[in-house]
């Protein structure tokens, strides 16, 4: 990633927002849609057009809040919040409906999709097998194992974004690990069709 | 921790660099002389590794702008039809204004088309007034006494419109409502 020629901070980027100014929003929406893009997606917006879709809709709804947001906190964390809680809406709403999404759309999407490392397709079975078992995973544990392992955010970082203690952001990304690993493991995986 | 295996949450935390200095240092001695934990810790690295080749979203470069247009498009929608004839009807106040301010000499037809336009501006500003925005009542009477202190200067006179302003605004209001509520009831 480039590092912004702009210096200007995010909560003072904000409060000129919150003023109306679109440009300094703008600024904003750059710096901070992949890491919105990455946290609706592990919130279950499997596909890149999916992800977008939440990402766009995530800042809008975020600007027109702008007034609620207190720049003494970190815009990052309260961006962020309003992401996760935009995607289990979705996604709540989305399991009532039988899903047409999936990693199958998601391979196309992102095999057609834009240059970069990330935007490589699923190379293999393994790979495809990983993010099958990481999309069952449950919710609070997948997300922080996205955006440690996928964001590669730090331990701090993840903690001020979900507002959690260290130790917890800790524990879950072990405990996330583990059922992954478990259910990674063909002999533990009970009652698997293939 | 030389002696008995590692657990599986201090070769996490070893994995990820979260152990004090002292463990961290009994670790790595360990993992050199157990096999197994090495094992283990090579899966450990080896999940880590996979999950972070995993092709989650990139960046979408046309983001920014797509949200710029849905908040632009949105701004659009929120400025109501209301809104739009509030603006033309103190663009016409502000034209009546004009003309009474300006040393145009009026006279017969002339006035009389001033004073129905400014009477007429009056109306339809008493309209917005369904909004219930108390802004309005005041914008009618500031511009009323505007236009009279412009034209006379008489602080009498200037009462005198800025009461027979309101009063026309009342009675215009009260008229338009009667007849809204006439209309929907015959519906
Ligand atoms: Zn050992």
């Amino acid at each position: 990633m480039i590092e912004p020629v702009n210096p200007e901070t995010d909560e003072r980027l904000a409060a000129r927002s919150a003023r109306g100014d679109l440009r300094a929003y703008e600024e904003l929406v750059a710096r901070h849609q992949r890491l919105i893009l990455r946290i609706v997606w592990a919130r279950g917006a499997w596909s890149q057009e999916d992800a977008e879709d939440l990402t766009q809709e995530t800042f809008v709804r975020a600007w027109e809040h702008l007034d609620t947001y207190d720049p003494s906190r970190p815009f990052k964390a309260w961006i962020a919040r309003i992401a996760g809680n935009l995607a289990i809406d979705r996604h709540r709403a989305d399991s009532r409906r039988p899903r047409t999404t999936d990693i199958e759309d998601m391979e196309a999407t992102l095999a057609t999709s834009g240059p970069g490392p990330a935007a490589a397709t699923i190379q293999n079975e393994q790979q495809r097998e990983l993010l099958s078992r990481l999309r069952e995973l449950p919710d609070h544990y997948r997300q922080v194992i996205v955006l440690r392992f996928l964001e590669e955010l730090s331990y701090e970082e993840i903690s001020e974004l979900l507002d959690l203690p260290m130790g917890s952001v800790k524990t879950r990304i072990f405990r996330g690990r583990e059922m992954l690993r478990q259910r990674l493991r063909p002999d533990i995986v009970e009652g698997e069709a293939r | 921790m030389t002696k008995t295996h590692a657990t599986a949450e201090d070769l996490f935390l070893y994995a990820e660099g979260l152990l004090e200095d002292e463990p961290h240092r009994l670790m790595a001695a360990h993992l050199i002389t157990c096999a197994d934990c090495a094992e283990r810790y090579r899966e450990e690295a080896e999940l880590t590794v996979s999950l972070r080749s995993l092709p989650a979203p990139t960046s979408a470069p046309a983001l920014v702008a797509d949200v710029t247009r849905a908040i632009r498009r949105q701004g659009a929608l929120r400025a109501s039809p209301w809104w739009w004839l509030v603006g033309a009807g103190l663009l016409v106040l502000s034209g009546a204004q004009w003309l009474v301010g300006s040393d145009l000499t009026l006279s017969g037809a002339g006035a009389a088309f001033v004073h129905a336009g400014r009477d007429l501006t009056i109306t339809v500003l008493s309209v917005m007034d369904a909004l219930a925005d108390p802004q309005t009542w005041f914008r009618v009477a500031e511009a009323a006494s505007v236009a009279v202190d412009t034209a006379s200067g008489s602080p009498t006179l200037l009462l005198g419109w800025f009461l027979a302003a309101a009063m026309v605004a009342v009675a215009a209001n009260a008229l338009l409502w009667s007849m809204a509520r006439r209309v929907m009831a015959s519906k």
